[in-house]
């Protein structure tokens, strides 16, 4: 078998940085809904999807096409959505990205904040929609405006691991 | 005019193909979940097995969690004990003398009620005491309003069982892992408690607004039944819960109908407790077999025939 120009340590790297990295981080950030906090609203903004979004944005060909399926039924499970929900949106929000990405001509800050901001805000209200028996809209204000706050401190948490992730 | 993908993967046949199947793959599995939220609309407590295991997962992260988040709240709630001591003190040395009197007043009914039931002859229907267990965590990101619970299967906790803390009720379990469980709290939108007002006995039921209190509703339409700082207990009607139980406490009232805050606060309750499940007619001898309580269904005993002479 061919062994390549890369060692051993610079091909773990290479596989950790490319894609255990972005995966792992992302789970950690979904498991942030396992804070040992009872409250009477939510109000923890789902990290998960923020941090595939943030990475998804950063790099547009770095998730297959398929990676919404394991990574938002892991999300379902932590945070206790309706199972199906994050595996269905994360792969239609994969789909929607790839194609909207050569018709957007120019990005910048603002439009990856508010593009992520959109998609955060549309996902929750997707997920009250389908949570069979739900309280009022009203309930959901507190963890979409989190969410709106914390998405800038997401995507700069994000792009510092995006320069680290391959050395290690 | 749309650009060409940017994965379009070149002139490796290789490379097409793990395109092609990559799409295949993500379109049958977002087929997969649109059936499974169908499903979960069809049947919201389907996948309770799979709910199990994931709390089992989750629970040893919340309870270390925990342990850290209640180091370093104690010493934020000594600090600022510390420095309300006096006027805290003072109020608590008025409240003592009213609460003496009080007492005194409640050992004399107590003894009275004693007299009374011996010569009704009445059978105390005490629900059985399950497990103990503490809530370490709760649905953070969803609307659903569950807890999870530190006692699970092995623990005896069944779906269904009612849960108490010290002060009143908290909720009922939802579905169970082999060492947790998931509670469903008093203030989720579907929880449904069949309740009295402990003032003149009416009764009502309490539904959860998903942001902490409570709406309730009163079943002798039209009346004017509640009024603010009324106290809400279970009625007991349909079995389920335990009668006697404080629920909650009425805060605004508009016609029969009424907001109420919980009496216990699942976020501040240090222990609670699992009870059994309550028949309206379960018969005055032992124990029924546990198989019969432990189906994890709703009971099916007809509304409380049997109790009204």
């Amino acid at each position: 078998m061919s062994r390549g120009i890369y060692s051993e340590h610079e091909r773990f790297a290479l596989i950790w940085g490319a894609r255990i990295a972005p995966t792992i981080s992302t789970m950690i950030a979904s498991m942030f809904a396992w804070a040992p906090f009872v409250t009477d609203m939510p109000i923890m903004p789902p990290f998960g999807l923020m941090v595939f979004l943030c990475w998804r944005f950063l790099h547009p060909t770095m998730w297959p096409i398929w990676v919404g399926l394991p990574l938002g039924l892991f999300d379902d499970l932590v945070s206790g959505h309706v199972i199906g929900a994050g595996m269905l949106s994360w792969t239609l929000m994969l789909m929607l990205f790839d194609w909207l990405e050569g018709r957007i001509v120019w990005r910048d800050w603002m439009f990856g904040w508010s593009i992520g901001v959109t998609t955060v805000t549309v996902y929750l209200i997707g997920a009250w929609m389908l949570t069979p028996i739900h309280p009022s809209i009203i309930t959901l204000l507190p963890q979409i405006l989190l969410a709106i706050l914390l998405y800038p401190l997401v995507m700069h948490v994000c792009a510092a691991l995006d320069n680290r992730r391959f050395r290690i | 005019m749309a650009p060409p993908s940017h994965r379009r993967p070149g002139f490796s046949r290789r490379a097409q193909y793990v395109l092609f199947s990559g799409y295949v793959v993500a379109v049958l599995g977002a087929i997969t979940a649109s059936l499974l939220v169908v499903a979960a609309q069809f049947d919201p407590r389907g996948f309770r097995a799979v709910q199990g295991v994931a709390s089992d997962v989750a629970s040893p992260f919340m309870s270390v969690g925990r342990v850290i988040a209640r180091t370093f709240g104690a010493t934020d709630d000594a600090i600022a004990h510390y420095l309300a001591a006096i006027s805290t003190n003072d109020a608590l040395k008025a409240e003592l003398a009213r609460a003496r009197s009080r007492l005194i007043e409640a050992r004399i009914i107590e003894a009275q009620n004693r007299e009374l039931r011996a010569l009704l002859q009445l059978q105390d229907q005490r629900p059985d005491v399950v497990a103990h267990g503490r809530l370490i965590g709760s649905t953070l990101s969803d609307s659903r309003r569950i807890a999870t619970l530190s006692a699970g299967a092995q623990a005896g906790v069944r779906s269904g069982y009612p849960v108490r803390a010290a002060n009143g009720l908290i909720g009922r379990v939802l579905n169970t892992g082999t060492y947790s469980s998931r509670v469903l709290l008093l203030s989720d939108a579907s929880s449904v408690v069949p309740v009295r007002i402990l003032r003149d006995g009416s009764p009502g039921f309490v539904t959860g607004n998903g942001d902490g209190t409570l709406d309730v509703r009163g079943l002798n339409a039209g009346a004017r039944l509640f009024r603010r700082g009324d106290i809400l207990v279970t009625s007991g009607t349909g079995g389920l819960y335990p009668p006697g139980i404080p629920v909650a406490i009425i805060i605004r009232s508009r016609g029969d109908e009424g907001t109420a805050a919980p009496i216990a606060n699942p976020g501040a309750v240090d222990y609670v407790t699992v009870l059994g499940l309550f028949h309206p007619d379960k018969p005055a001898d032992p124990v029924p077999p546990r198989s019969a309580i432990a189906t994890g269904a709703a009971p099916v005993t007809p509304p409380q025939a049997a109790a009204t002479p």
